[in-house]
Order: structure tokens, then C-alpha cells, then sequence
């Protein structure tokens, strides 16, 4: 065990050393320390945040922080307007979107075809009737339009359309996955439901990434509702904005479940409503992130090591001096732990400051544009600290072990410089 | 000088070992210095004088032989206990010498103190003076490369005297400097043992043996009772050097006899003594 005057002298030896050093030598291992913890916390910090940037936008974009839709085998949810206005009523629960759901069936170039034999361009959408204001304030889908213009309360035929419907957007050719070609702003299209058929214009086109949305058609809810004759209004969902510094979503739900809401409905947070595959793959990422990581932290500990070591084995003579003269083999060694203490912790506070300063804000601000998500970098606070303590000790090990096979060499052979 | 043993050794045996090759250096020897005395190790390159002074300072250890330091058989101390003798009782002057090179010459007086567990502030006041003493001024927070030779030999004799060791070691420590530095290290050394300090000295340079106490001459790895001269009294006659060295001789012919492992190396070693007494 180490004294504490060894932990003394170790530590006026270690930082004279450091201090008396060649400065660039010294900037640059805390450089090397710094790229390190980056590619410790980032790597995996991005894999997952593509992940994350797909679970936040489903939550920012379709589902909100609850979302209440149709039990398996119902098309509705009973007495939806009960429903919501148990929701109005509940203090913290800030807007509520309820959009009527339909499947029905997009058709694109019937006008345009020439030869009647050709067939006309069908692809299958779910229709929501929204109201615009509402959904507005829920999902913000004005901001996804990447087209033309968002939807007004008072439109008859006009629809917005997500760009996964359209081959502009989604220029993929295969059988099973079938989108309109050539449809654009101001373009007219068939919209079939059941046996109802009504012919629309694309008004805005919305890019939300979240392929619930993108691969809808939105239209004026009581448009809708009146070509389904839904005279019920009973809706498909209904998405919840709820103030969480005022009430939990968990209390939210309880609320809901309390009130039976569970009996004519799912009612799901928006964590409950995410995809499992999603989960899976934010697992497989941080794996792979951790994997990749664990590389870069080898090359660290391994550059850490021959540096130490070069530094310990060039003085392996002053080394046996101070054994000769009584300073104790554990101060010596400490030294050389405190040096690769400081280049670990120096390396990883700056490592820190850019992360949560420089590039979280940077990754928020400028996502990173990946077709199914706006990758972020997450990286949560326990997680990067736990990664900080992980580098600082390894390194700590990378600096005292090539100094224990040095001092831990014959004294006098040290001082003479013999083998 | 008192009467008292400060160091004895008794039968020092010291043999190198490369794969089957042995090179025995030290065979046999005695050697004992008082306390306050000032005992200079002298002898030719390769006879084994800082062997015998490795093994007496604890920096090397014996294959045979016992040393006792104040009454401590220090051969029988635990590797933790050896440390701790020779920061304690025990100063160093090396050669070249052997200053931390990170450290300020004050810091590099400071370490025993502090590894003493003395606070840094008593350890560098205490240095300080040490280092005034030894003629410093504003030098004492240079670092080793801004310092001449004699000022960093003289740092090494402050860092090897600051914590008042009951016996100082040097090692050649006139070996790298010039004549003028050479005496100015030689006075210090001795208004140290004027002061009462031990001091055990290897040189090779027979004007400052001269100036010690007693001259002990190391011989191949002997010191032959006729070596131990005392400085006051004129040196061995021609007669007395030449008994030695047929000493000597006959004990390497005896050696021959046996089966030596190194055969080639031996008959080496009869040549070189018979040159030697040819030109004697």
C-alpha cells in the first residue's frame, strides 16, 4: 500500500516532470487524450442518436407526448368527443389533436394517359381528417412542408400529401411498395374511399421523416368525415401536448385508465408507442458505438503506455538515482500516475466542454441528415461521466505499469546504464 | 575522528555472472572506516573500488559477506528496510553528479527531506541553507542544465549531506571537472569531515587521496593489509608494492591449478600481472 509521503513526493516529482516537459509533447497527448474521450462519447453517441433523432420526431411529429388511437378490432374510438374533453379538462394537458383515420387509395395519371389500356397509378394511403389548426399545434406540420402550402380550415378539395407517397421523394422502384409519379403542386389526383371516389389537389407536401406521416394524406377533417359518413364524430386518434412541468404523461394516462378510456381505446405514451424494432436497433447501436469506442480507448491506453514508457525508460537512470538515495519505488511510480492522471483528466474536461458546449448544440442546430431521421448526438450526462472515469483509470494503468517494469529494475543497473 | 566503527565489513565477496562466464570482482575484503573519518578508495580502472563502495552503500548487494553500519548488519534488512537505511543514514555523491533534471537545484537538495516526510516548506528552508553554505545565491532555483559541473557536483554534495547522513559515499567526484572545480569540491568534502562527517571517497587521483585521512588501495579485487595507508605516512616502499604483487601473483598461478571455468580469461589476467612486474 502507498504511504502518504510517497503520494507526496510522487506527486512534486510528477508535476515538475510535466511542468519541465517539452509543452508540445504535453499538448499534444492531452490532444490525443481529448480525440479519445470524443470518439469514447460521439461514435456511439450518433449511432444512437439517429435512432433518437427517429424516436423524437415520431413523438415531435405524429404521436406527441400521448397518443390515444383505435383499439385492434374497432376502425374508431368510442365516444371520442368524451374523451376529449376528459382530456381538455385534465390541468397540463396544453392542445389535443383528434384526426379521423381511413385507408383508401390515391390514384395519379388518369387524366394524363393516353392509351386506355395502360393502367392508372394506384398506391394505397391512410387518409387522416385533421383539423389544421390543432394538428398545427401538436405536430407542427406546417414546418415538415418541403411543397407548397399547409392546409386552412375552411379547404374543400385540397389535400397535403407525405412525400413517401410521391416517386419524387421516394425514387425506389419495386412492386411491393408503390408511389405516384409526377405529382406535384396543384396536381390533381383521385382519392378512393370504399365506394366513394373524389377527386383532389395537392395543396403542400410534407417531409416529416416519420413514415406514419409521410405516407399519409391529410385533408380538412369535416372533408373527410363526410365522405366516410362519420356522423359520430368518432375519430382514429387523437395526439396530446401535455405540459410535464405542470403533470406527468404517466399521470395523464392514469388519469385516462381511471376513467375507462382503456376500454374504447390505447392509450399509450409516446414511449409506449414506439416501435419495438427502434429499440432494438438503438441496443445494436450503442453496441456498436461501445465496440468502436473500446478500439479508440485501446489506441489511447496503448499510446499512453509507450509514452510513459519512453519517458520512464530515457530517465531509467535519474530513476535509480532517486532509488540510490532512498526515494521509495512507490513515489517514483506515482509520479509517472499522476502525469498520466493529469493527461487523462485535462484530455477529458476539454473533451467534455466540446461535447456539451460545442457539439450537442452544433448536432441539434444541424442535424444530420439521414433518410428515416435527424441524426443528434446524444449523449446523457450519467453515461459520458461513466466513460470519463473509465478513461482516466485506464489511463492511470497505461502510465503505471510501463513505470513499475522501469523502477522495479535493478538500482545500480539503472545508474549505470547497464542491461 | 572518533574511535568508534561507523562501517565494517567483513569478507566481501562480490561475483558477476554472464550465462556460465563469472567475473569475480571483489574477493574477500575487509574494509572498516571510523566514525568522522575520511577514507579515500583508490586503485586502478577495473580493480574494483566502486564495486566495494556499490556494496558498502547498500546499492548493490554481496554474494558473500556481512556489513555492518552502527551496529545494523544492513545485508539482513528487508528490500523496503534497505530504502528507508539509505535515506536515512546514508548520502551520495556520484560521478556525473546525478541531479533530477526537472528539478531546481533547491529541489533537488529538498527530495531526501521530503521522502523524510518533512513539510516542503521546512524541506526547502533547510535546503536553502545547505546550499548558501555551499556558496550558492540566486543560482539555487536553476535547473541542473542551467548550473556549471563544480555547481552541480557541489548540489549533489548539498542534496547528499541535507538530511545529515551518518556516513557520506562519493563516488569519483572529481572525475568530470576541471582542476579548479575538482579542488573547490575536494575543500568542501573535507570541511565536512572537519565537521565530523564520514566520508568514504573512491578516486583515482592520488592528490586528493592524499588529502583524506587514509588511503585504502583496492587490488584486484583485494585489499591487501599493506593498502591501508595512512595518508600522514609515506607510501609503501618499492620493496613493500613488489610483495604485494608477488602476492598476488601466486595466488593467480594457484588459481590456474584448479579448473576455472574461464581458462582464457585467467592466463589473460598472469600475462598483465607479469607485465606489471616487469615494470616494476
Amino acid at each position: 500500500m502507498i504511504d502518504t509521503t510517497s503520494i507526496k513526493v510522487g506527486w512534486f516529482l510528477g508535476i515538475r516532470q510535466l511542468k519541465r516537459s517539452s509543452l508540445w509533447s504535453t499538448v499534444l497527448i492531452i490532444v490525443i487524450m481529448t480525440l479519445t474521450f470524443l470518439n469514447l462519447v460521439v461514435v456511439s453517441g450518433l449511432l444512437v442518436g439517429l435512432i433518437e433523432g427517429a424516436v423524437s420526431a415520431a413523438k415531435d411529429r405524429y404521436t406527441g407526448d400521448l397518443i390515444i388511437s383505435t383499439l385492434e378490432e374497432k376502425d374508431f374510438i368510442e365516444n371520442s368527443r368524451e374523451v376529449v374533453s376528459i382530456l381538455e379538462s385534465i390541468p397540463g394537458v396544453e392542445t389535443v389533436s383528434p384526426r379521423y383515420i381511413a385507408s383508401g387509395v390515391l390514384q395519379s395519371n388518369y387524366k394524363e394517359r393516353t392509351n386506355f389500356n395502360n393502367d392508372i397509378e394506384e398506391a394505397a394511403a391512410i387518409i387522416a381528417g385533421i383539423d389544421p389548426t390543432k394538428e398545427n399545434r401538436v405536430t407542427g406540420i406546417e414546418s415538415t412542408l418541403v411543397d407548397g402550402e399547409y392546409l386552412e380550415d375552411g379547404d374543400f378539395d385540397q389535400v397535403v400529401i407525405g412525400a413517401l407517397m410521391l416517386s419524387e421523394y421516394l425514387p425506389i422502384d419495386s412492386p411491393g411498395f408503390v408511389v405516384l409519379d409526377g405529382v406535384e403542386i396543384g396536381s390533381e389526383i383521385r382519392l378512393r374511399i370504399g365506394d366513394i371516389t373524389r377527386e383532389v389537389t395537392v395543396k403542400g407536401i410534407v417531409r416529416s421523416k416519420v413514415d406514419e406521416i409521410d405516407r399519409r394524406l391529410f385533408m380538412v377533417d369535416s372533408q373527410l368525415r363526410a365522405m366516410i359518413d362519420r356522423d359520430d364524430f368518432n375519430v382514429g386518434e387523437i395526439s396530446v401536448i401535455i405540459n410535464t412541468d405542470e403533470i406527468s404523461t404517466e399521470r395523464v394516462k392514469e388519469i385516462l385508465i381511471a376513467n375507462g378510456i382503456d376500454k374504447v381505446a390505447k392509450v399509450q405514451t409516446s414511449i409506449d408507442a414506439q416501435p419495438k424494432f427502434l429499440q432494438d436497433i438503438k441496443r445494436t447501436f450503442s453496441l456498436l458505438g461501445t465496440i468502436i469506442s473500446s478500439i479508440g480507448l485501446v489506441v489511447a491506453t496503448i499510446t499512453v503506455f509507450i509514452v510513459i514508457f519512453i519517458n520512464a525508460i530515457t530517465r531509467r537512470k535519474y530513476i535509480g538515482i532517486m532509488k540510490g538515495i532512498g526515494i521509495s519505488a512507490n513515489a517514483i511510480e506515482f509520479s509517472y500516475v499522476v502525469q498520466s492522471l493529469i493527461y487523462a483528466v485535462v484530455g477529458s474536461i476539454a473533451g467534455v466542454l466540446m461535447v456539451y458546449l460545442l457539439l450537442i448544440p452544433y448536432f441539434a442546430s444541424h442535424p444530420i441528415n439521414f433518410p428515416f431521421s435527424d441524426g443528434i448526438l446524444v449523449a446523457p450526462l450519467g453515461i459520458t461521466m461513466f466513460r470519463l472515469v473509465l478513461l482516466i483509470i485506464t489511463t492511470m494503468l497505461a502510465g503505471y505499469i510501463p513505470a513499475r517494469i522501469i523502477v522495479g529494475k535493478n538500482t545500480l543497473d539503472s545508474i549505470l546504464g547497464r542491461k | 575522528m572518533k574511535n568508534k566503527l561507523i562501517i565494517k565489513s567483513k569478507n566481501i565477496v562480490r561475483t558477476f555472472y554472464s550465462g556460465k562466464i563469472e567475473t569475480p570482482v571483489l574477493k574477500g575484503v575487509d574494509f572498516s572506516a571510523k566514525e568522522g573519518e575520511f577514507v579515500s578508495i583508490m586503485g586502478r580502472s577495473g580493480a574494483g573500488k566502486s564495486t566495494l563502495i556499490f556494496q558498502l552503500s547498500l546499492l548493490d548487494v554481496p554474494n558473500e559477506g556481512e556489513i555492518i553500519v552502527d551496529g545494523v548488519n544492513i545485508l539482513k534488512l528487508s528490500k523496503n528496510e534497505k530504502t528507508k537505511f539509505r535515506r536515512e543514514e546514508m548520502g551520495y555523491v556520484f560521478q556525473d553528479y546525478a541531479l533530477v533534471p526537472e528539478l531546481t537545484a533547491l529541489e533537488n537538495v529538498a527530495l531526501p527531506l521530503l521522502m523524510q516526510g518533512h513539510s516542503t516548506a521546512h524541506a526547502y528552508k533547510k535546503s536553502k541553507e545547505i546550499l548558501i553554505e555551499l556558496g550558492f545565491d540566486i543560482q539555487i532555483n536553476n535547473l541542473p542544465s542551467q548550473l556549471s559541473g563544480g555547481e552541480q557536483q557541489r548540489v549533489s554534495i548539498g542534496r547528499a549531506i541535507v538530511h545529515k547522513p551518518k556516513i557520506l559515499f562519493a563516488d569519483e567526484p572529481t572525475a568530470n571537472l576541471d582542476a579548479t572545480s575538482a579542488r573547490v569540491v575536494i575543500d568542501l568534502l573535507k570541511k565536512l569531515n572537519k565537521e565530523g562527517q564520514t566520508i568514504i571517497m573512491v578516486t583515482h587521483e592520488e592528490e586528493y587521496g592524499k588529502e583524506t585521512n587514509r588511503i585504502v588501495e583496492v587490488i584486484d579485487g583485494e585489499i591487501p593489509e599493506i593498502s591501508k595507508i595512512k595518508t600522514k605516512n609515506p607510501k609503501p616502499s618499492v620493496g613493500q608494492r613488489k610483495r604485494i604483487v608477488k602476492k598476488k601473483v601466486s595466488k593467480t598461478k594457484s588459481k590456474i591449478k584448479k579448473p576455472v571455468i574461464n581458462k582464457l580469461k585467467v592466463s589473460v589476467k598472469k600475462k598483465k600481472v607479469v607485465k606489471v612486474m616487469k615494470k616494476k
